[in-house]
């Protein structure tokens, strides 16, 4: 591409200079107060309003740089299902986490830790309760026997530090039962 | 007066012509990042991408706002065709890691990157969002001119010649900002928390049960996990300043480089860790690159030990353009080139005397003297492009007659 390929001895024309300075120029400031801990996360949040943001989360330049911050997460989640049939039979399914597998499995699994103990176990993600929960039913459809409802269960634990008061309980709260419909199942 | 300077090193910072050995070898990482991470993905391709997924793609749609590149939305929702993303996903990212077909295989590599991150966001870690990012300036590096099929196909072709053109490096220091600018907005983000200032951050980071992979001796050990907090910081905030200081480059990266292998040992982030390492390379001084090909061919070779030769007979554009080919791969410069019709064929006592090689080009080792094909595959120990073929050279028989090679070797 000739944006970069030449001679040492033949720098890129200046025309082609100033026009790649304002690109960069542009990213570099752009990209710096986009991540900057200068907003509150919901503000970063909101809905795209002009087209530097636009332009930012289209090329994946829109990154935060927030890891383990502001705190490391200090509570451990992990989501089960369960389960009812028509029949009125009772089942209950946990959603794969890397506490259920060996460290060579771990490798794969940071989807599901994302997933599992990151967003479906929070209030903001509702929206996506319904989808994980029909993905539990068609999973468990038996044709003549197909499943009802679904509940989704968070199980919970907080980390403390040593020689502090242990309250590190497993605590558990339903926060979602959905009706399966017969389209879900297809 | 000082604007005029300050432009000037803009220029030479951001235009000066440099070899691109850094950001051909990042290529290669990232290529192989990628690849690792398509191979993580894969047993649970269909559960996150597939038509039937844990989140439909018609209600990650309604959590994207504005413009996003995600080529699932042009799909048919089948699982032939999620499946076929797949494959044509990893071909491109293959291609961009052997530098084929480069510029085309990086900006795939980008768009199915993208896609597979604007299909879920939410399951997208910090690795993946920083090979995005890297993956934008790496479309517009050229990424092709060293160390890929690229340019051997160009240099058979005598299309370029021996040495490496030089090209301006803006792509490679936006990859490099963006890196820097990041360890230190993570700093900042981090002095926002409670548990950085007060040192137990690391604590609670070692004891996340889903991150958890190998034991930590000092993971209760109140002092031991304030000053890895405290150190944390310290690491990250020179990584993104001190760097840009040429004495405190190499040790501010090996101290980075700890502090992420630490992280890899001890909590479970796929490729996170692997990522910013390989994106390092892209610091190194275009200088040290050769000094440091030395260093590894004399680990290779020793300077006692025999010298591998290859001897070519530049009558036929054929075996110029072989022997060119050869000399690109020859990345450590472990062979000795001798053009049997030039001034070193004549010290060798070769000159004027070619009808007596076998072949056009012959490859003389300690093992025999080998010619056409055989003499790539006998040379392909010693070179890092033809490391994949090297143990098939062990399958060679050692040939009958070793003339002119005794010679040689005087």
């Amino acid at each position: 591409m000739s944006l970069n390929r030449r001679n040492p001895a033949t720098p890129l024309p200046r025309g082609q200079r100033a026009v790649l300075s304002i690109f960069i120029a542009f990213n570099i400031v752009a990209t710096t107060l986009w991540a900057a801990p200068i907003r509150s996360r919901n503000v970063r949040r909101r809905r795209p309003v002009n087209g530097v943001a636009w332009y930012l989360q289209w090329a994946g330049l829109g990154m935060g740089w927030a890891f383990f911050a502001p705190d490391p997460i200090d509570t451990y989640y992990y989501v089960t299902s369960e389960i009812t049939y028509r029949d009125g039979r009772k089942d209950t399914w946990k959603f794969p986490g890397p506490e259920d597998v060996g460290v060579y499995q771990r490798y794969f699994m940071g989807t599901y830790t994302a997933w599992s103990s990151q967003i479906i176990p929070l209030s903001e993600s509702a929206p996506l309760w319904p989808d994980a929960a029909r993905y539990v039913a068609r999973l468990h459809n038996h044709p003549e026997n197909p499943p009802t409802t679904v509940k989704l269960i968070r199980h919970w634990k907080t980390t403390e530090l040593p020689g502090s008061k242990d309250l590190s309980n497993w605590s558990e709260y339903e926060f979602f039962t959905y009706s399966v419909e017969s389209k879900d199942l297809e | 007066m000082i604007l005029r300077k300050l432009t000037s090193k803009w220029n030479r910072f951001f235009f000066e012509p440099q070899p691109p050995t850094a950001i051909a070898l990042f290529r290669i990482f990232y290529g192989l990042l990628i690849i690792a991470q398509l191979f993580l993905l894969h047993p649970q391709w269909r559960t996150w991408f597939g038509p039937h997924a844990f989140m439909g793609l018609d209600t990650m749609n309604r959590f994207s706002t504005g413009p996003r590149i995600n080529l699932f939305v042009l799909l048919p929702r089948t699982d032939f065709a999620i499946n076929a993303f797949f494959w044509v996903f990893l071909f491109f990212a293959v291609c961009l890691t052997l530098g084929y077909m480069s510029r085309v295989s990086s900006v795939a590599v980008f768009l199915f990157l993208s896609s597979i991150i604007e299909r879920n966001h939410f399951i997208a870690n910090g690795g993946e969002n920083i090979m995005r990012l890297a993956g934008f300036f790496l479309m517009f590096a050229p990424v092709g001119a060293a160390f890929s099929v690229d340019r051997l196909l160009r240099v058979s072709k005598g299309q370029e010649g021996i040495e490496v053109p030089a090209y301006a490096p803006w792509a490679q220091r936006m990859i490099q900002l963006e890196m820097s600018v990041g360890y230190v907005l993570t700093v900042l983000w981090k002095l926002t928390g409670r548990t950085w200032w007060n040192g137990t951050a690391v604590y609670y980071a070692l004891h996340m049960s889903g991150f958890h992979r190998f034991p930590v001796p000092w993971a209760d050990n109140l002092v031991a996990i304030k000053l890895a907090t405290w150190l944390t910081l310290m690491i990250e905030f020179s990584a993104g300043i001190l760097v840009w200081n040429r004495k405190l480059r190499y040790p501010v990266l090996a101290a980075a480089a700890c502090m992420h292998l630490g992280i890899e040992y001890s909590m479970n982030i796929p490729l996170f860790e692997w990522v910013m390492i390989s994106s390092f390379v892209t610091f190194v001084y275009p200088s040290d690159f050769p000094r440091f090909w030395n260093w590894v061919g004399h680990l290779l070779v020793p300077r006692s030990a025999f010298r591998t030769f290859v001897l070519h007979d530049d009558a036929t554009a054929e075996v110029v353009n072989a022997a060119r080919v050869l000399r690109v791969l020859d990345v450590f410069r472990l062979l000795h080139f001798v053009e049997v019709r030039s001034g070193d064929g004549l010290a060798y006592g070769l000159a004027g005397n070619s009808t007596t090689l076998e072949n056009p080009l012959l490859v003389i080792s300690s093992r025999g003297v080998y010619g056409g094909y055989l003499a790539i595959l006998s040379a392909s120990p010693l070179l890092p492009l033809l490391w994949p073929l090297s143990p098939f050279s062990l399958l060679l028989r050692r040939p009958r007659r070793a003339a002119p090679a005794v010679a040689i070797q005087r």
